[in-house]
């Protein structure tokens, strides 16, 4: 099992057991595997996400990710799990706009000591980036944007990705090629997908689902 | 005896008001200062330079004089010496001081200016080879030593002239052969006139230019205690008649009684000291001048002479507001005698 | 409607709390430095004048002899030309080996004698026994106090309206005193005189005539370089904390973009919130510049003392100690805070003006865009420093100095974010790793929030090298200069000419060379002259500091067949070694050699001391300069003491004298030290706001490293090391521009404001710790925001990807 979440309650300042954002939500992802978690507005997706990609402290349950239980590490250890192990792809790109496309593209990999030149050659051109490589992302349209993030992403080989939204600032079409793209390279290259979403097309293109109402699986 | 000067001792620009025992201070003690003494007649042309050993000096010439429309006018110059101490010295230690006062007055115009120096630096002083008076650019100089023909200068911000002054009888010692008792108690001073100046020249006054003739009156008079300690101040009064004589006096006011002396000079220059309280003068009329009730008219008489005059001053605002201030000006006389003349009044405050 | 507006416009402050602080402490630290200086310079210039009305000649003009002294005689012609004029004779008088400055005047002629005559009363002197012996000094309280210990032969009346360190006397004194029976120094023109008289040029055409206004203060002429000075420093401050400020200004705004939008959409019109902006920064204005002046006057206040020494060192002028508030200096720096406000907010506010209702918040420019902008910029920085030297090279005066250093430190500002930016891209290019070859782009892309900062502290930072150059080759100088020019071992000055007499005699029977010191003060072209008399000896030959001479210098002037001059003196009047002086009239010596004299405002010349005798009858001579062994220093002393009547304080030995030189060159430049180091603290200031303002705008740049694995501890390291990374960048630009500013300070600036030409030194130590110091406010100035970042919650960094922004 790549991620295993178990019975996580989440709680933010000001809010009781009753209206905690997750409460007592679990799951679990395999390798080559991919979940879409969709739910409404303030159900909680973004946040188990966050939890799932050791950004934020949960009060209590468990997450496991290969293995290592996140409620055992320190901000250090939990930093260095980011580096290697998960990546994260967001509706806004977050990309470096001070680096140029190739540069962002191995900014991850190469923070986590992982960069493998060949595959990052072949991720580019599986995502029609080997064109834009010295381009700046402010340079790029949404589409591209995203498409460099998701080569960012997965040029670390992560055990997990973390997607949230990833297609939301896209329009339909531009979306449903960067999710294909994205499906393919997850399948290919092993890796856990959990992603996050409302769109209930993309949802059906994933292995599974899980709904969150009110911070719990329906 | 025009003596306002008195305070030169003490006042000029420090003039700080009048000492209890006498205007200005004139009547201490004469410390160090050569005392005038009787015995001692003058000698010229020597008596019309300084004498510093004495405390104070002066060279003080009047004129009433007449335009070419008929106006009267009245000029002043007067050249003042005082010693801070006896004697002389090189430059800026000299202890001697100069002022010099000058007017020009008409029937509705009094204006006057003040000049002061230091001694020793060349700025004023007088000198009798050939004689010459100065301080700044004003002058009263011969082209010898004697004083019978002068030139006399002055200037102020309005007004300034140019005069000429030819002597038409001889100098006059007044008081005892020069020398003029001041009070009861012996006060005195070398004393000595030149009444008898034929003058013309030039005023300059801010309507223009004036031609003038007329009579001038220079009085030399030095000395160290002039005032008796009860004295407070004086009328003096110089008169020229029509008839061609002339007449001095002068009434020194004091708490102990006022002292009164002069001289008659008849037309033919010959002098005749007045014996004390032979000459009386009576004010008829007051005026205010400058804050101050001052008589600008008055009755003078010397009965033994047959003089019962009225003396009017032409303009009764003859303010001289100098250093130390006074009344001087022109009048003219009518009654046993006409005339015209000048009136000193000091010590009215 | 405004009712409604206002209160949403104004929340932004309640949520951003410490920006608001950052606009009010910039707005107040520029209001509080320019105000400070402008206090500090209009007590100084009141104080001047009123040193000048003191003396009654403010209002009058001066007729001054184009050499030497004005003989009495004169003086008594011009008098009986008609002319009212009041005589003055200055000079030094030594009591008690204490010098005082005399002027002598004629106590019946001077403007003032009214004021000197109810003082003497009021010291119950009897009237005009001033002008008898043994005279009497007036002088103000503090100068009256120490003529009462110097001397008791002379009565001193104490007199406030007098200026300090001058005593007046009546010219039977003064002349006395300076043994100057039948000269004057000059005479004042009174202001009434009749009409009708001959023009003085025609009277006196060996007379210069100086207007009331240019005669009124030598004072006010010598220290204007300084005040230009002060003033420089004072607008540099002000010009950095404008720049702190145009950066929060800008923010603040468009923090308010969306809700500006918000408002506008709700039909409220763009011309009423753009007024209510305005209102806004002018109530902020009026805050910060009402603490800026409380902080400027306070500050004036601690500076004083400095100032003080400064003038006092440099010109012998002097300041009242204590500081007046005037209402013209609130009004002005109110005035220059509101206009300042909106110079830095004009862009922001016009942009705002401009904005379309609909329109996304502009992107900022980043990476490729901002090079466009370096790029211009650096061109007009080019183009101002190319102006500068044109100035500079047409016009040699004070003014072009300044202006040439204003073009120069302008322009090289104006270049600072192309080298920075290409000296990143270097760096970035060298890098290894991905975390630093991130940081090195980061920190470029923030350059453009940054450089404002950044061009403060070049400024700072070169100003300090400069300033720092100058005067610590300056004193380099000045102690050699010293070394050489005080090459006797001991200094005595006997109490009268006979026992200078005596003492010389016993000294040559001892086989000590004495060497007179005599001089004597006259003027040329109306600028005060001392004339040394020397003897020739092998130590003026081996030791003078000569600049220029004619061949067989020493002979020709100890001859007496020519004389030398100082630097000031040479520079002043263009004379060189070959051209003709006239010391006194009639008394014409070719110029044989020029000699620096640093530290003293006024011209020198030395001639030979017989030469001088004869023209200067009665020269005191009480002065000695004795050659020593070293070791024989303190007997030699102590015999003169035996058997000699004179004061401890009359014998001085070289170590002391330099010791003392030493202390006044000190203090003069106190004053400089303090304004720079303001100046370096403004601009760390200036970072620290900067990075403060930056530092919303970090996080999306931030969030996604986070997120990638790098501890928020790393990325608070990576701040700092940003800010050092810049800091040093801009440190070692400073350097060469600080090295030309001393050039010009030292080359340009000094010959124009004092009159003496510098050699320039390099202390390579002094930028090293100025480095450090550089780094130090890089480290202070990243220290909170690091910190911040460090402690950030990860909600925080959260919030960056959620989805409804």
């Amino acid at each position: 099992m790549v991620l295993t979440i178990r019975n996580v309650t989440k709680r933010f300042p000001g809010q009781t057991e009753e209206t905690a954002v997750l409460r007592g939500v679990s799951l679990d992802l395999d390798r080559g595997r991919s979940l879409a978690l969709t739910g409404e507005s303030g159900s909680g997706k973004s946040t188990l996400l966050h939890l799932a990609g050791a950004l934020d402290h949960f009060e209590s349950g468990e997450i496991t990710i290969g293995g290592t239980r996140l409620s055992e590490l320190g901000d250090t250890q939990r930093a260095a799990l980011r580096r290697r192990d998960v990546s994260l792809v967001f509706q806004q790109f977050n990309l470096i706009p001070s680096l140029d496309v190739s540069k962002n593209i191995v900014l991850h990999a190469r923070l986590g000591g992982r960069l493998d030149e060949g595959w990052v050659t072949r991720l580019s051109e599986r995502l029609g980036l080997a064109g834009l490589l010295d381009r700046y992302p402010e340079q790029l349209s949404g589409g591209q944007q995203q498409r460099v993030a998701i080569a960012r992403a997965l040029a670390v080989r992560p055990k997990l990705l973390l997607a949230d939204e990833p297609t939301g600032n896209l329009d339909e079409t531009a979306s449903a090629a960067v999710m294909e793209l994205m499906l393919e390279l997850v399948r290919e290259s092993g890796t856990a997908l959990f992603l996050v979403t409302h769109s209930e097309a993309i949802a059906r293109m994933l292995d599974q689902r899980l709904h969150l109402r009110h911070g719990k699986a329906a | 005896m025009n003596a306002k000067i008195f305070l030169v001792a003490s006042g000029l620009i420090w003039a700080t008001a009048v000492q209890p025992q006498g205007y200005a201070g004139l009547g201490t003690d004469a410390e160090g200062f050569a005392i005038p003494k009787p015995d001692t007649g003058p000698t010229f042309p020597a008596d019309h330079g300084p004498h510093p050993d004495f405390r104070i000096e002066w060279w003080y010439l009047t004129a009433n004089l007449e335009g070419a429309d008929g106006a009267d006018y009245g000029i002043q110059w007067t050249l003042f010496r005082s010693a801070l101490a006896p004697g002389e010295a090189a430059g800026w230690q000299s202890p001697q001081i100069w002022m010099a006062h000058a007017a020009v007055t008409t029937k509705d115009k009094h204006l006057f200016a003040e000049r002061i120096a230091r001694g020793g630096v060349g700025q004023a002083g007088v000198q009798t080879h050939p004689f010459s008076a100065w301080i700044d650019n004003w002058q009263m100089r011969s082209a010898d030593e004697t004083i019978e023909n002068i030139s006399l200068s002055a200037s102020g911000m309005e007004f300034s002239y140019d005069l000429n002054l030819m002597a038409d009888g001889p100098l006059v010692l007044q008081g005892n052969a020069g020398y003029s008792v001041k009070s009861a108690s012996g006060q005195a001073s070398h004393y000595y006139s030149q009444p008898h100046y034929m003058v013309s020249g030039t005023l300059s006054l801010p309507d223009g230019p004036v031609d003038v003739t007329g009579h001038g009156w220079l009085d030399r008079e030095w000395s160290s205690q002039p005032l008796a300690e009860d004295q407070s101040g004086w009328d003096w009064f110089s008169l020229s008649f029509d008839s061609g004589e002339k007449l001095m006096g002068f009434v020194l006011r004091g708490a102990r009684g006022d002292f009164t002396s002069g001289t008659w000079i008849s037309a033919d220059g010959t002098a005749e000291p007045l014996e004390p309280g032979a000459f009386q003068a009576q004010p008829l009329g007051i005026r205010d001048v400058q804050g101050r009730e001052m008589p600008t008219h008055w009755h003078a008489s010397v009965p033994d002479k047959g003089v019962s005059v009225e003396v009017l001053a032409l303009n009764p605002q003859s303010w001289m507001g100098t250093s130390f201030s006074y009344w001087e000006g022109p009048v003219t006389v009518t009654g046993s005698h006409s005339g015209k003349g000048y009136l000193e009044m000091t010590g009215y405050e | 409607m405004i009712s409604a507006a206002l209160p949403a416009i104004l929340s932004h402050w309640r949520r951003h709390p410490l920006q608001l602080a950052t606009l009010i402490a910039g707005l107040a630290l520029a209001a509080g430095l320019w105000s400070a200086v402008q206090a500090i310079n209009a007590e100084a210039r009141a104080s001047y004048s009123r040193a000048a009305e003191q003396l009654g000649t403010a209002g009058l003009a001066r007729l001054v002899p184009e050499s030497g002294s004005i003989p009495i005689a004169r003086y008594a012609e011009l008098r009986r030309s008609g002319w009212k004029l009041a005589p003055v004779l200055e000079g030094v008088v030594r009591f008690d080996r204490q010098s005082f400055d005399i002027m002598g005047v004629d106590l019946l002629q001077h403007p003032n004698a009214p004021d000197l005559a109810k003082a003497a009363e009021a010291d119950s002197a009897a009237p005009l026994e001033a002008l008898r012996p043994p005279g009497r000094i007036f002088a103000h309280p503090e100068t009256a106090a120490l003529f009462f210990k110097a001397q008791q032969v002379h009565p001193v009346t104490p007199l406030e309206a007098l200026p300090r360190g001058l005593g007046m006397a009546d010219l039977s004194l003064a002349s006395h005193l300076l043994r100057q029976p039948d000269s004057l120094s000059y005479l004042l023109v009174l202001p009434e005189q009749p009409p009708g008289l001959d023009p003085l040029a025609e009277l006196a055409p060996e007379l210069t005539f100086i207007p009331a206004r240019a005669a009124a203060s030598d004072t006010a002429r010598l220290t204007d370089s300084f005040h230009l000075n002060l003033t420089a420093f004072g607008l540099l401050s002000f010009a950095v904390g404008l720049f702190i400020v145009q950066g929060t200004i800008a923010l603040s705004l468009e923090q308010r973009r969306g809700m500006i939008r918000t408002l506008r959409s709700l039909g409220v019109p763009m011309r009423l919130l753009t007024g209510l902006f305005i209102a806004e920064l002018a109530a902020i204005a009026l805050v910060a510049g009402i603490a800026g002046l409380v902080c400027g006057y306070l500050l004036a206040a601690a500076l004083l003392p400095g100032v003080n020494a400064t003038l006092a060192g440099l010109y012998g002028a002097s300041v009242d100690g204590s500081l007046s508030l005037r209402p013209g200096w609130v009004f002005s720096g109110l005035a220059m805070t509101l206009g300042g406000a909106f110079l830095a907010g004009a862009r922001s506010l016009f942009a705002l003006w401009r904005m379309p209702i609909l329109a996304a918040p502009a992107t900022r420019a980043r990476g490729q865009q901002a090079s466009r902008s370096h790029v211009v910029s650096a061109f007009s920085g080019v183009a101002t420093i190319i102006a500068g030297l044109v100035i500079i090279s047409i016009y040699q005066n004070l003014i072009a100095g300044f202006a040439f250093l204003g073009a120069l430190m302008l322009g090289a500002a104006l270049l600072l974010p192309l080298l920075i930016s290409a000296g990143l891209s270097l760096g970035a290019k060298m890098a290894k790793g991905a975390l630093t070859e991130w940081l090195w782009a980061d920190t470029r892309a923030q350059l453009p929030g940054m450089s404002l900062a950044l061009m403060a502290l070049l400024l700072a930072l070169a100003a300090n090298v400069g300033v720092g150059t100058m005067v610590s080759s300056f004193r380099l100088t000045f102690t050699g200069w010293l070394d050489q020019r005080l090459f006797a071992e001991v200094y005595v000055t006997a109490a009268s000419d006979a026992q200078g007499a005596e003492l010389a005699q016993w000294l040559e029977t001892q086989g000590v060379t004495a060497l007179s010191r005599s001089y004597h003060d006259t003027r040329f072209k109306s600028a005060p002259l001392r004339v040394y008399g020397f003897e020739d000896d092998s130590a003026y030959r081996s030791n003078w500091p000569l600049l220029d001479a004619l061949p067989d210098v020493w002979d020709k002037t100890a001859r007496g067949d020519s004389v030398l001059i100082n630097e000031q003196l040479a520079r002043r009047h263009g004379l060189v070694p070959g051209k003709i002086l006239e010391l006194e009239p009639g008394w014409r010596l070719p110029i044989a050699g020029v000699y620096s004299d640093y530290g003293n405002p006024n011209g020198q010349a030395m001639v030979a001391l017989q030469a001088l005798q004869k023209h200067v009858p009665g020269l005191p001579n009480r002065s000695f300069g004795l050659r020593a062994a070293p070791q024989e220093v303190s007997t030699l002393i102590t015999l003169i003491r035996q058997r000699f009547d004179i004061p401890r304080e009359n014998i001085t030995d070289q170590a002391t004298v330099k010791a003392r030189s030493l202390e006044v060159f000190d203090r003069t430049f106190v004053i400089t030290a303090a304004l720079n180091l303001l100046t370096l603290g403004v601009a760390g200031f200036a970072l620290l706001t900067s990075l403060l303002t930056l530092w919303s705008q970090r996080l999306p740049q931030l969030a996604p490293v986070w997120a990638m694995g790098v501890t928020r501890r790393q990325l608070a390291a990576a701040e700092v090391l940003r800010s050092l990374l810049l800091a040093a960048g801009t440190a070692v630009l400073a350097l060469p521009l600080g090295l030309v500013l001393a050039w010009v300070l030292l080359s340009v600036i000094n010959v124009a404001a004092f009159g003496w030409k510098l050699p320039m030194y390099l202390f390579p130590l002094d930028w090293l710790r100025l480095f450090v110091l550089a780094l130090l406010a890089a480290v202070t100035a990243a220290a909170l925001p690091a910190w911040r970042l460090s402690r950030i919650d990860p909600a925080d960094l959260l919030k960056v990807f959620a989805n409804e922004r």
